[in-house]
């Protein structure tokens, strides 16, 4: 996927994304302050905005799945139903779904830690465990590239490395592209190939290991009143594996 | 419990025509003309006014995300009431041409004018739909235009006959009586391919329960959706509201129900389901409008009067689930 001499907004231009291309197996990250654009440029990549000017390239047989910051459903959806309707691409309407379908319902629900959540209505999880199902629908309807607004902004830690790791292995094992917004830097820093920062009305591209790419974090979150220092190699966290 | 809703409908049917109407017909020599001529019509009536009604408005609480929708509150009721009023209490100062001359009070425009009167709410309400993204409002919406509708509905009433007012009145009550075998039929042509329609697009609309972004990244067409749900209930709600006057209440409460009674399904079942609850439940409103103590009842006021306490029973058994929409 390419975007070229993008310029991203509703109506008015809020910044330009020159050149920026992300291939298979990498996670890139959109950073920035509230309110920068950040969810905009990702509904620009996805395809439900247009770019004022310039385009987004991306292969049309490729399959997206879409994750918003705010998830509307319906009141009477249930958590067991909404995972099965991402098998619902391209089926009959006379089709039902599969044992295997349904057992990888199940299967995720356990891995996710839903499963006794399964007949309850969606609208009734907390915040968090409604972001976990979410994505969990996600990867099940298995996309090639993966859309995500702050996919870990209600998640506790234990569930924000959870969530990291799963996608990292996703990433890494099935070749696919994930490009999500988040405000959580420690984590970025870790999981994230590329990062591109907004700041500024303007845009710049870093991959994660880049010597100034740290520095530049820190004058763009450092606020008039506070200071930000995200140090160097400070977040080498390590993760027991449960297997 | 699919089957136990079965036999219920069979014996809904049974009780239906065996009950509503005067009870001392059977055996005399009248029994079989009534049979085939006024029950059976009447139930068939019956069926498909529950079918349609309900079905638009399980179509209408998955599009708006709202189980409150329905189309009593969104004006669709109003708009196609806005319709037939336009044609009971006008009828003598319009001329309807060859049609009205010859076939005396004539279906066909009334429904034309009902579909018309439903469609220009529904257009006004999907044309607001693409400016704002805001289910909420789009209801509150509906409400405004159904407001409006009713308000010159209420201008025509001022300046009209007062037998043409009387026949209005008489229809805004409801009633499932009084069409021919070959009225039925009309209504069964329009309101049985709209309703498998709806059954073919039934995985679309599961796509609806979802946020809207991550159906459509999932594969869900929504603009085309939009119209085509917006266009099947109108006619369902319209066609209906044309022969049998606007009947409240089974459009929000019957899919509301299915959808507690019924939670696992998804649409392909849930609208069968929710098609046979409606037609139940217009059956039997229908055997108590006869019913009780030889009172007649209007069939908006049974539907009312014992409708809603049985949906307010059922709200109370399921008080545990906490969210019910």
């Amino acid at each position: 996927m390419e975007i070229k001499h993008a310029h991203i907004g509703y109506t008015d231009s809020l910044f330009m994304v020159d050149n920026l291309t992300v291939k298979p197996g990498e996670i890139l990250c959109i950073l920035g302050n509230n309110g920068c654009g950040k969810s905009t440029l990702l509904q620009t990549m996805a395809g439900f905005l247009s770019p004022l000017k310039g385009m987004v390239v991306r292969d049309t047989h490729q399959q997206i799945a879409f994750l918003g910051s705010k998830s509307q459903s319906h009141p009477q959806l249930k958590v067991g139903q909404a995972l099965l309707l991402a098998f619902n691409k391209h089926k009959p309407w006379y089709k039902s779904y599969s044992a295997d379908q349904m057992a990888a319902c199940d299967a995720l629900l356990k891995e996710y830690n839903l499963l006794h959540k399964k007949g309850a209505y969606v609208n009734e999880l907390s915040d968090g465990q409604m972001q976990k199902l979410w994505l969990g629908q996600a990867l099940l309807s298995n996309p090639d590239i993966l859309f995500l607004d702050e996919p870990t902004g209600h998640l506790d830690a234990t569930n924000t490395a959870f969530i990291f790791m799963k996608l990292k292995h996703w990433v890494e094992t099935e070749n696919k592209t994930v490009v999500l917004t988040s405000h959580k830097i420690d984590w970025i820093l870790q999981f994230s190939d590329n990062i591109l920062l907004i700041d500024d009305n303007k845009s710049e591209q870093f991959s994660t290991g880049h010597p100034e790419l740290v520095d530049r974090l820190n004058d763009c979150f450092s606020g008039s009143y506070h200071k930000v220092d995200f140090g160097r190699n400070q977040y080498q966290l390590q993760f027991k594996n449960k297997n | 419990m699919v089957f136990g809703l079965l036999a219920f409908v069979v014996l809904s049917v049974a009780a239906n025509i065996y009950f509503a109407g005067s009870s001392n017909v059977w055996g005399t020599d009248n029994a079989e003309y009534i049979l085939f001529n006024l029950r059976l019509p009447k139930t068939l009536t019956c069926i498909l006014c529950g079918m349609g009604l309900s079905t638009c408005g399980l179509l209408l609480q998955t599009f708006f995300k709202n189980p409150l929708a329905g189309p009593s509150v969104l004006g669709i009721n109003s708009g196609a009431a806005l319709g037939t009023a336009m044609v009971i209490l006008f009828s003598e100062h319009i001329y309807l041409g060859y049609l009205w001359e010859n076939v005396g009070f004539n279906y066909g425009v009334l429904i034309i004018s009902s579909l018309t009167g439903a469609l220009l709410v529904m257009a006004v309400i999907y044309t607001l739909s693409l400016a704002v993204k805001n289910q909420a409002i789009l209801v509150i919406a509906g409400l405004m235009v159904g407001n409006i509708a009713l308000a010159i509905v209420g201008v025509l009433q001022y300046y009209s006959q007062p037998d043409d007012l009387k026949n209005y009145i008489l229809w805004t009550f409801g009633s499932v009586a009084g069409l021919s075998m070959n009225q039925v039929g009309i209504m069964a042509i329009i309101i049985v391919p709209t309703f498998l329609a709806c059954i073919a697009l039934s995985k679309q609309l599961d796509f609806m329960l979802l946020d809207n972004r991550t159906a459509s990244a999932l594969g869900f067409k929504s603009k085309t959706m939009s119209r085509r749900v917006l266009l099947l209930s109108s006619i369902l709600a319209a066609i209906c509201t044309a022969f049998c006057g606007p009947i409240g209440f089974v459009g929000i409460a019957v899919p509301y129900l299915s959808r507690i009674l019924f939670a696992k399904e998804l649409h392909l079942k849930l609208l069968i389901v929710n098609a046979l609850l409606g037609a139940s439940l217009i059956l039997w409103a229908d055997v108590l409008c006869h019913g009780i103590a030889g009172f007649r009842l209007p069939l908006n006021v049974v539907m009312a009067l014992f409708g809603s306490p049985i949906v307010l029973l059922i709200l109370f058994r399921y008080r545990r689930t906490k969210s019910l929409g």
